[in-house]
């Protein structure tokens, strides 16, 4: 039988036309391979946006490839520098015929993923995305498996193949000529935004010139300008020095005129403390230079300060940049993130409950669901078979990680009052049964809890209490925002175990102290009848 | 497309509707039904309502009921033109999502062309979860209000209780429909045999009061399920109703089905001509799985007594059975089709696991062969004092006096059932509140001494949750 020779060249032009995968660098000619770079990102693996794809040009029109031929061509690609940890295609348009087992595991170690005719054939007939889609994810598969080609890592910024959801804020980023303020609690992916952001422009034909800017790691004004600058003009950053802040916006500006400028600044809250002891020099500076200044573009990241400073019409923020909040992936992202990767991960959960399942467990908290993942990958490699939904659930609770994110974000995200307020919802909700995931409640029933404490909080400050916790993802508003409810059950529950009674009484006592949006008469209130209720006691 | 606010929907609707009518006041009745028992709208709350100018008229009826409840509707009109480029959009507009997440209560009374049906989708998923409870009526009419609404809510919530028990559980499912005369008396019967595969699928209860974060069909009155993908065998008489055609006496459609395909239509002549054609219509918008096996179901709504040839009214009339073919993706089943259409049968029997369920069309379920009894409780050999129970991945609703599965079917749909007889589910209700909340575990021991019942009685109520998959137990060997 005369096998069919599909040239390599159909294969990556069906991957492209077809399968939607985009090539962001130029085909490379070398004396021995032809290299096509592919972004493989839409597989929501990780995998790189620029992934070989070696042609071997003395296998050109080789129907058959014999043990020899392969390892000869295996041999001149270690004369290419390719990063095993990325991994590189090479796609051959015959078939393979009697490999020995040696080629394979040297190539896998190599980080070479070979495909050749009878893995593709059918799919460039095809022309479906979705065939094309498998035959790349297969073969990566085969070379690295589930546990190195997994998406879900929490403790990094999601970027490319591994950052999910957020298309609205995206878009609106991206088509809305506009400085952007992304606000949002800790941990809840504001800087894989900024990063994915960074990534999608550096992709684009017409490449800016940016800059990254951490708050925490700035100590004044210039500091922080100068940062900015050496990394959009390094040579005028020296020159600068000295008055910097006087002549940073016409520097940007003057920039601005020759190549587009965009300006990534996370930890914002932090320069907003900072600077507001330096009667708002440092936004002064950032206002004057990006505010209405074609071909810039200013994206921030913060939570409270920045929320606050956004409102304060006495701030140079306001009326700055707009706000994008961001919340918890919503359930159509969750989805699309579980079942996306899985299905290529070849873990098809589709027909199970996990997807709703873990959307109910995390609210759609990215580090969350990213945890419930690894674990299913971590069963499945383990087991080979989808986990039981029960048995995941008790083992996703038991971890130390997903115990401590639910935790570290509630003391990270909320004050003393929130904290107060979401001590004594805790112990309704135990005293009406404890099941969270159906608990709900309202302002008045905070208003009743709060007043039982002998606080006395306005409406203004009950709606703060109210907003703030929605906003750092503790409550989810249910009912057009009637009511609310505990937005990962889980948390009461961690709660519960560490002593309810004991937190209430803290968090009461930090609450009397605590400064800010409360006035003092609600302390005194309190104290009064902490007093009285200790009286009572005794 | 435009937004309307209050009473200025009455002054944009003009006079269509005018209190007073005797249709007209059914419709009103049936608004505020829909409103307040089917979407649990009281007063204050927020209404949003989609209508197009093939539903004027109902728009403006809803309007007048949920003046009376004192709610506050938010009125979108998405004319048809709008709806049918909408695929074109892939996302509701922003106004369309601000008055979808501004409600706590969503009612889409919108036409029901196949060519509007991605905004529609697009709604539902949209406007499904965060508690909102949303009611679909594609098509809505001034005489479904009328007639099809105000029910005895309590009665068909009762039957789908039943249903969703036998169809949980079960794993065999034979289905016969009958051949009628021009009396209507059956003269050739015919049976489908299906798998339900025990607790591995779920049915969907659609009692027309929907539930918190889901949303539901309405008029709603039915339960159905998923059947195993490939397993109906046998003929189906189709003698009742599909789409836009309403079977004569004596007129019907045999479908016969092999390996979950439908393999061939016979049947009488103008019968079969029309579904033959409606079929190749079906073929052309899916042309694969269009004709797989995707669902049965039973309507149980009092209100409906004559079909329609309008699916999703006729598939919850009282003493009939229905299948479809088509999609069930988005209720947990495995076929992917851009289509799915119902056939609905008049007078069927119908037994799961050898036990009648319907017997030509009557109700014949069995409480006491179905409900699971403390008194003859089938205890599991390894349970003892010191296992350990904990509760499964299952949702429950716990009241004081009964113990219900209520448990999510796909992303937005739902199953709730009792378990337990009577005296039983309270019993279950009782014990299964002390089983502490997933990843932590209860003995049995522990359990007795927090409700103060025998460890004996304990065990039984355990059997019968595990049965039911909402505890499991292990052994603990300390």
């Amino acid at each position: 039988m005369t096998l069919k020779f599909i040239p390599p060249t159909s294969f990556l032009a069906s991957l492209v036309k077809d399968g939607g995968f985009e090539r962001h660098r130029p085909i490379q000619q070398l004396d021995t391979f032809e290299i096509h770079y592919l972004d493989l990102t839409p597989l929501k693996l990780k995998v790189s946006p620029f992934t070989p794809f070696l042609l071997s040009k003395s296998l050109g029109v080789n129907s058959e490839i014999s043990t020899k031929d392969l390892q000869a061509v295996l041999a001149k690609l270690a004369d290419i520098h390719l990063d095993p940890t990325s991994g590189a295609f090479l796609v051959l348009g015959g078939t393979l015929k009697n490999i020995d087992r040696s080629v394979w595991a040297d190539a896998t170690k190599s980080g070479i993923v070979i495909l050749h005719n009878n893995h593709f054939a059918s799919a460039v007939s095809s022309k479906d995305p979705k065939t094309l889609m498998r035959v790349l994810s297969a073969a990566l598969l085969r070379t690295f498996g589930t546990l190195r080609l997994s998406p879900y890592h929490s403790r990094i910024p999601a970027v490319g193949g591994t950052f999910f959801g957020r298309a609205q804020i995206l878009k609106q980023a991206f088509l809305v000529n506009d400085n952007f303020t992304f606000v949002g609690n800790r941990r809840i992916g504001k800087t894989s935004l900024l990063q994915e952001i960074k990534h999608r422009l550096m992709l684009q034909k017409d490449q800016p010139v940016t800059a990254e800017l951490y708050g925490s790691r700035c100590r004044s004004t210039s500091d922080a300008l100068s940062k900015i600058l050496r990394q959009i003009d390094p040579k005028a950053a020296d020159k600068a020095q000295a008055d910097l802040v006087e002549h940073f916006p016409q520097k940007v500006k003057q920039l601005a005129r020759e190549r587009r400028i965009v300006v990534f600044i996370d930890e914002f809250d932090r320069l907003i403390d900072m600077d507001e002891a330096a009667s708002h020099e440092l936004m002064d500076s950032l206002r004057e230079a990006f505010y209405q200044t074609e071909n810039t573009r200013l994206y921030t990241a913060g939570f409270r300060s920045v929320r606050r400073a956004m409102q304060d019409v006495k701030s140079p923020l306001y009326g700055f940049t707009s706000r994008i909040v961001v919340g918890p992936l919503s359930s159509s992202e969750a989805r699309e993130m579980i079942e996306a990767p899985l299905l290529n991960l070849g873990i098809d959960v589709r027909a199970t409950p996990l997807s709703s399942l873990i959307y109910n467990e995390t609210a759609g908290h990215p580090e969350l669901v990213q945890i419930c993942c690894s674990e299913i990958i971590k069963s499945f490699d383990e087991r080979k078979k989808i986990p039981d939904p029960t048995d995941l659930l008790s083992a996703v609770f038991r971890t130390e990680d997903f115990r401590e994110r639910v935790f570290g974000a509630f003391f990270a995200n909320t004050n003393q009052h929130e904290k107060l307020v979401s001590y004594l919802l805790m112990r309704l909700g135990l005293e009406k049964g404890g099941d969270f995931g159906t608990f709900d409640f309202d302002l008045k029933d905070i208003d009743r809890l709060v007043k039982d404490t002998g606080f006395r909080l306005t409406v203004d400050q009950l709606y703060e209490i109210w907003h703030n916790l929605v906003l750092c993802g503790i409550f989810v508003e249910i009912q057009g925002g009637a009511r609310l409810r505990f937005s990962v059950p889980q948390l009461a529950k961690y709660c519960q175990n560490c002593n309810l009674d004991f937190m209430i009484q803290n968090a009461l006592e930090g609450a009397k102290q605590e400064r800010g949006i409360w006035s003092d008469s609600a302390a005194i209130t309190a104290e009064t009848s902490i007093e009285k209720n200790d009286k009572q006691d005794s | 497309m435009g937004e309307i606010w209050g009473e200025e929907i009455q002054m944009s609707l003009g006079t269509t509707w005018a209190q007073g009518d005797d249709a007209s006041e059914a419709a009103f009745k049936g608004a505020v039904a829909t409103l307040n028992k089917c979407l649990g709208l009281n007063a204050g709350d927020t209404l949003a309502l989609f209508y197009d100018e093939t539903t004027e008229e109902i728009a403006h009826v809803i309007n007048a009921a949920a003046t009376q409840l004192h709610l506050l509707t938010i009125a979108r009109e998405v004319r048809t033109e709008t709806q049918r480029n909408f695929r074109h959009e892939r996302e509701l507009n922003f106004a369309d999502q601000n008055a979808v997440t501004q409600a706590s209560g969503i009612l889409t009374c919108l036409c029901d062309d196949v060519d509007c049906s991605e905004f529609r989708k697009a709604l539902i998923d949209f406007g499904t979860g965060s508690d909102r409870r949303l009611a679909h009526m594609p098509g809505a009419r001034l005489d479904i209000f009328a007639h099809t609404l105000d029910v005895d809510y309590d009665y068909v919530e009762r039957r789908c209780d039943d249903l969703a028990l036998a169809m949980t559980l079960g794993s065999t499912c034979r289905l016969q429909s009958y051949v009628l005369n021009q009396s209507n008396e059956p003269i050739e019967s015919h049976v489908l045999s299906l798998e339900l595969g025990g607790l591995g699928r779920r049915p969907i209860t659609s009692t027309g009061v929907i539930q918190r974060g889901t949303w539901g069909n309405i008029p709603g009155a039915e339960t159905f399920i998923a059947p195993i993908e490939g397993s109906a065998n046998g003929a189906f008489a189709l003698n009742g109703s599909f789409a836009n055609r309403v079977l004569g006496k004596g007129e019907f459609v045999l479908l016969e089905f092999a390996d979950g395909r439908l393999s061939d239509v016979s049947g009488s002549r103008s019968g079969v001509a029309d579904f033959l054609r409606f079929q190749e219509s079906l073929r052309l918008i899916s042309p694969s799985n269009h004709d797989k096996l995707a669902e049965l179901g039973v309507g149980v709504n009092p209100a409906i007594s004559e079909l329609t040839g309008r699916p999703l009214i006729d598939e919850k009339c009282i003493g009939t059975a229905h299948i479809a073919i088509g999609d069930n993706s988005r209720y947990s089943g495995q076929i992917q089709a851009n289509t799915h259409e119902d056939f609905v049968t008049r007078e069927p029997s119908l037994w799961i696991d050898g036990k009648p369920i319907l017997e030509h069309g009557r109700e014949a379920f069995a409480s006491a062969t179905w409900r699971d009894s403390l008194g003859n409780a089938h205890t599991s050999g390894t349970l003892s004092p010191s296992s350990k129970i904990r509760r499964t991945y299952v949702g429950t609703q716990v009241l004081c006096d009964s113990l219900r599965v209520r448990h999510k079917v796909g992303p937005d749909r739902i199953c709730v059932y009792t378990i337990g007889d009577h005296q039983t589910t309270r019993v279950l209700s009782q014990v299964y509140s002390h089983v502490p909340q997933l990843p932590n575990s209860i003995s049995i021991r522990e359990l007795s001494r927090k409700t103060s019942k025998a460890v004996e009685t304990i065990i039984g109520a355990v059997s019968i949750m595990t049965a039911h998959d909402v505890v499991r137990s292990s052994r603990d060997d300390k």
